[in-house]
């Protein structure tokens, strides 16, 4: 019985499966320690999915292809919300630091007094650095913008409905 | 219980470009999802378990950019999916008491099969994925190794020790007094 492999088990269990049994085959298993197992084996198991299939259906196919399709709806529906999200991580982060950063660049001469004007020069406190980080931050907004439109996109023709080739 | 070569062929044309349209993932569904079914409810004991793992396969494989296959392998691809998705599940603990498979009325032979699922639900959750992939759908190594992630050269000896257990259990005990 401590025999790793026999050359017909395969045989052997094609033969379970199928019910035919050619006469050599049958006298091989009889003899065999390796394929007596694998007949009993087999045997069992053929057994357990018969009665598995009998009592358990899948679901139908219409469900599962629409089940399928709002899954993968809802999977592009979180690949927008990731870059809607960032835009919201970009814009809480970016916003303040750059309000802050350009007034403290910003300096009103002492002898100007205020007074409220239509045509202040709001470039005029993008200068420098801060200019580069603006930039920066509207590129990383569009990209942003972009990705997560397309994924919306996306889903809205992922349609839930079923196909007219059916 | 043998495989019918060609029941999947309709559905490959779409299937290799990526884009299954209903009618294709149709027949793909019709020829895999029982034998895919059944090795669940094997492997995982639990209907509804089954299910979920059924359903989560059939959606991966539609949403994955998928190389182009032919039908073996696209069978081993889809039991390679429900392989990994019943060992993610395992890891996390979601299934955590000891399922059962429900046996619908008393039929005949009832007992004897239940001897059988208790003697197959000693085995390892990989012995019974092995045994059932070799014994029921008749795959190869090379094939078994597709579906379980294994390496070819494992398959053989990790078969053995698998059906070796499996005839052990499956052996016949001598009477046992039941009733003192």
């Amino acid at each position: 019985m401590n025999k790793l492999h026999c050359e017909h088990e395969s045989d052997v269990s094609r033969a379970v499966r199928t019910g035919f049994w050619p006469a050599a085959l049958a006298d091989h298993a009889e003899s065999c320690a390796a394929c007596a197992e694998t007949r009993a084996v087999a045997a069992a198991l053929i057994e357990e999915s018969a009665s598995i299939r009998a009592a358990n259906q899948p679901p139908n196919a219409e469900s599962a292809w629409l089940e399928a399709r709002r899954h993968a709806r809802m999977h592009l529906r979180r690949r927008a919300l990731f870059w809607f999200r960032s835009l919201r991580t970009l814009a809480i982060v970016y916003i303040p630091v750059l309000i802050g950063w350009s007034l403290s660049q910003h300096t009103v001469p002492a002898s100007s007094p205020w007074k409220p004007s239509f045509d202040f020069d709001f470039s005029s406190l993008l200068a420098g650095p801060a200019e580069k980080f603006a930039i920066a931050g509207a590129l990383l907004a569009a990209l942003c913008i972009t990705m997560g439109s397309w994924y919306l996109l996306r889903e809205a023709r992922t349609s839930l409905a079923h196909s007219p080739s059916r | 219980m043998e495989r019918s070569p060609g029941v999947l062929s309709p559905a490959f044309g779409a299937a290799q470009t990526g884009a299954l349209d209903e009618a294709s993932f149709q027949a793909l569904y019709h020829a895999t999802a029982q034998p895919l079914r059944a090795y669940l409810l094997h492997v995982c004991r639990r209907p509804d378990v089954a299910d979920d793992i059924l359903q989560e396969t059939y959606c991966r494989y539609l949403m994955r950019r998928r190389p182009v296959m032919d039908e073996s392998e696209t069978r081993s691809y889809l039991f390679r999916i429900a392989t990994n998705l019943v060992h993610d599940r395992a890891r996390s603990r979601i299934d955590s008491f000891v399922p059962e498979i429900p046996e619908q009325g008393r039929t005949p032979g009832l007992e004897s099969r239940l001897d059988v699922r208790a003697a197959f639900r000693q085995l390892k959750p990989r012995e019974r994925e092995l045994l059932w992939l070799a014994y029921v759908e008749g795959m190869n190594h090379e094939e078994i190794a597709a579906a379980t992630g294994l390496r070819p050269l494992s398959i053989r000896i990790l078969l053995f020790r698998a059906r070796r257990k499996a005839a052990h259990l499956l052996a016949p005990r001598p009477a046992q007094k039941r009733f003192a």
